[in-house]
């Protein structure tokens, strides 16, 4: 059973912790300069002339280097409205990674020194414990999305570009996918007895997930497109990121059947992944 | 208030509690006592529902305990073994006390923090980050958080252990006062010269079975039968040993650090017989002590008792 207010108390608590740890505006500071770097180079690419990605080694790379992988007219939906929807992925990214893994390491480190046995003794149990450290890691990053989307929001406005609404499409799928990736990483947290380990297990979830999605893309070789295409009919069902490119095509055909239906998968999916975590710490916890 | 009936845990192969059955009553200090992996921390866990028992039964307040059933914790306070120091160090004490004022639903929280903190001459520290406090302080912030929703039981495991003497002193005065106010106590702990200062029963755990329970001063009635005298005098006469056994109401005698030891049929004074004795040898006591003897004794010969009796059961 789950305690609500041992579950309120305690994710107060983990975003009291998060909010008064330095390296959490680090991290912010990090993905901001890393969410900057594409719109940087797409500025610089924009010349009298107009716009000549020739002028910018940086975004030429870029969009050289996706146009291999991919193909071109998948860099140019990309940047069809400019740069802020590859922005949001270098912006959001590094700090999902961070605050998801940072809860990982929590978890070991406060089940290592006997805190979360001194908060069964508070009377709560650890399967709260774990709920709040999932929403902590929401409400710590959808903070965070409304910190970018309002920075990129003054970056479009001091330079005269657009954030439009695939923006904002891509935003609400990420944070949907933030939902799926967060239940993953308290899996994992819960699968294995170390920090490491844990670690590990979620960057293996969350590659082979991204390698049976964006190995269907791939131009380079036929073999990795039929192999992942292959992994992703296995795996899509439990990938965030096979919702995310539904929600994404609901977007595109105006389809509020897409929409709806992938946002429900995501909450089904949440809730699976999450069920199973509690499941398995409570059995952990039984065998002790 | 705390009941098990035929309590059971085994880790492996390794039987940690066996077929335990206790009755502590309302209003007791229960000391558990035990050697190290005896199962007394495996028992406290199973009290609180943090470990389930393969078999047997737990009851608290009256009330079945069942598996997964953590209600009944806001019952109990609990002072741990070790406290987790390393978290949280940018709490403050009042800050880490109201946590758990939180999470127990404490009504009043700040003035009955502010008076836990004052009651255990923690007052003036309520704001100071808890890394900064001493390993005695920290015990002492254990207990707050223990006593914060002014639990009906303690659990207490090794409260007293790497405290200063001032330090234990505070514990035990809590602790007595705790039992003055009618609070059920349940201390484990190794320092049996602190136990028997203030539990009002015993009992003696090894190998997870219970050895022995009752009264502190009838366990050590029971285990060591005689009275020993430690006499000093002047001068030893060689012969006086073998003198001294031949009296009938006389176990033992032996010269200790320059003093005679002598142990006697614990059922009557035989220090006037002894003093009588003496004279009549030609030495006269200066001092005659009955040495007191101790929780500590009794524990180290039930469980020496309990080793050789396991190790001639495997010779045989």
């Amino acid at each position: 059973m789950i305690d609500k207010r041992s579950t309120r108390v305690l994710t107060k608590l983990h975003c009291k912790e998060t909010f008064l740890n330095p390296s959490y505006y680090i991290a912010i500071v990090v993905s901001s300069l890393l969410g900057y770097l594409p719109i940087r180079a797409f500025l610089q690419a924009i010349g009298p002339q107009g716009f000549s990605p020739a002028d910018s080694p940086l975004f030429a790379n870029i969009t050289g280097a996706l146009e291999r992988l991919f193909s071109p007219v998948m860099v140019q939906k990309l940047f069809a409205e400019g740069p802020f929807l590859f922005a949001l992925f270098w912006a959001f990214t590094p700090m999902l990674l961070y605050v998801l893994i940072s809860s990982i390491i929590t978890f070991q480190q406060h089940k290592d020194q006997g805190v979360i046995e001194l908060i069964r003794f508070g009377p709560s149990n650890s399967r709260s414990y774990i709920l709040s450290l999932f929403l902590k890691d929401l409400i710590v990053i959808y903070i965070y999305s409304i910190y970018v989307t309002l920075f990129f929001l003054a970056v479009s406005r001091f330079n005269n570009l657009l954030l439009g609404p695939a923006f904002i499409q891509a935003l609400f799928a990420f944070l949907l996918a933030t939902l799926v990736l967060c239940a993953y990483a308290k899996l994992s947290m819960v699968a294995t007895d170390s920090s490491i380990g844990s670690i590990f297990l979620f960057l293996a979830i969350l590659a082979v997930f991204l390698a049976a999605q964006l190995g269907t893309y791939s131009i380079i070789l036929e073999q990795i497109r039929t192999i992942a295409s292959l992994l992703s009919l296995v795996i899509q069902w439990i990938s965030p990121f096979y919702y995310m490119t539904i929600i994404q095509t609901g977007f595109e055909l105006a389809s509020w059947l897409h929409i709806v239906g992938g946002i429900l998968c995501f909450v089904v999916l949440t809730g699976i992944v999450g069920f199973i975590s509690l499941w398995l710490e409570t059995r952990k916890e039984r065998r002790l | 208030m705390i009941k098990t009936v035929g309590l059971s845990k085994k880790f492996g192969t390794q039987q940690a509690v066996d077929n335990l059955s206790l009755n502590i009553d309302p209003g007791e200090i229960y000391g558990f006592l035990g050697p190290n992996g005896a199962g007394k921390t495996t028992t406290i866990r199973m009290l609180l529902g943090l470990t389930n028992p393969d078999s047997g039964e737990i009851f608290i307040g009256g009330k079945p305990v069942n598996p997964g059933d953590s209600s009944y914790r806001a019952l109990i306070g609990v002072v741990p073994e070790k406290h987790p120091t390393g978290m949280w160090k940018w709490m403050t004490a009042t800050e880490y006390l109201q946590l758990f004022s939180d999470l127990l639903a404490v009504p009043d929280s700040r003035s009955r923090i502010a008076a836990t903190l004052e009651r255990l001459d923690l007052g003036e520290h309520r704001n100071k980050p808890i890394h900064q406090f001493s390993r005695g302080m920290m015990q002492k912030l254990s207990f707050a958080r223990a006593l914060i929703h002014d639990p009906q039981i303690l659990l207490l495991d090794e409260p007293i252990s790497g405290l200063d003497p001032f330090g234990i002193r505070q514990i035990r005065d809590l602790i007595l006062e705790q039992h003055a106010l009618g609070k059920t106590l349940f201390v484990s702990s190794h320092l049996l010269s602190e136990i028997e200062k203030f539990c009002t029963r015993i009992g003696i755990i090894y190998q997870g079975k219970l050895i022995t329970e009752d009264a502190t001063d009838k366990i050590i009635d029971s285990i060591i039968p005689s009275k020993i005298y430690r006499i000093e005098m002047d001068d030893i006469p060689e012969d006086l040993i073998k003198k001294l056994v031949q009296l009938p109401f006389i176990h033992e005698a032996k010269i200790e650090n320059s003093s005679l030891l002598v142990s006697v049929d614990k059922a009557e004074d035989h220090r006037k017989d002894l003093s009588n004795f003496l004279y009549g040898c030609g030495v006269s006591s200066l001092i005659m002590q009955e040495q007191t003897k101790t929780l500590e004794e009794a524990f180290l010969s039930i469980t020496t008792l309990q080793k050789l009796a396991k190790n001639e059961v495997r010779n045989d």
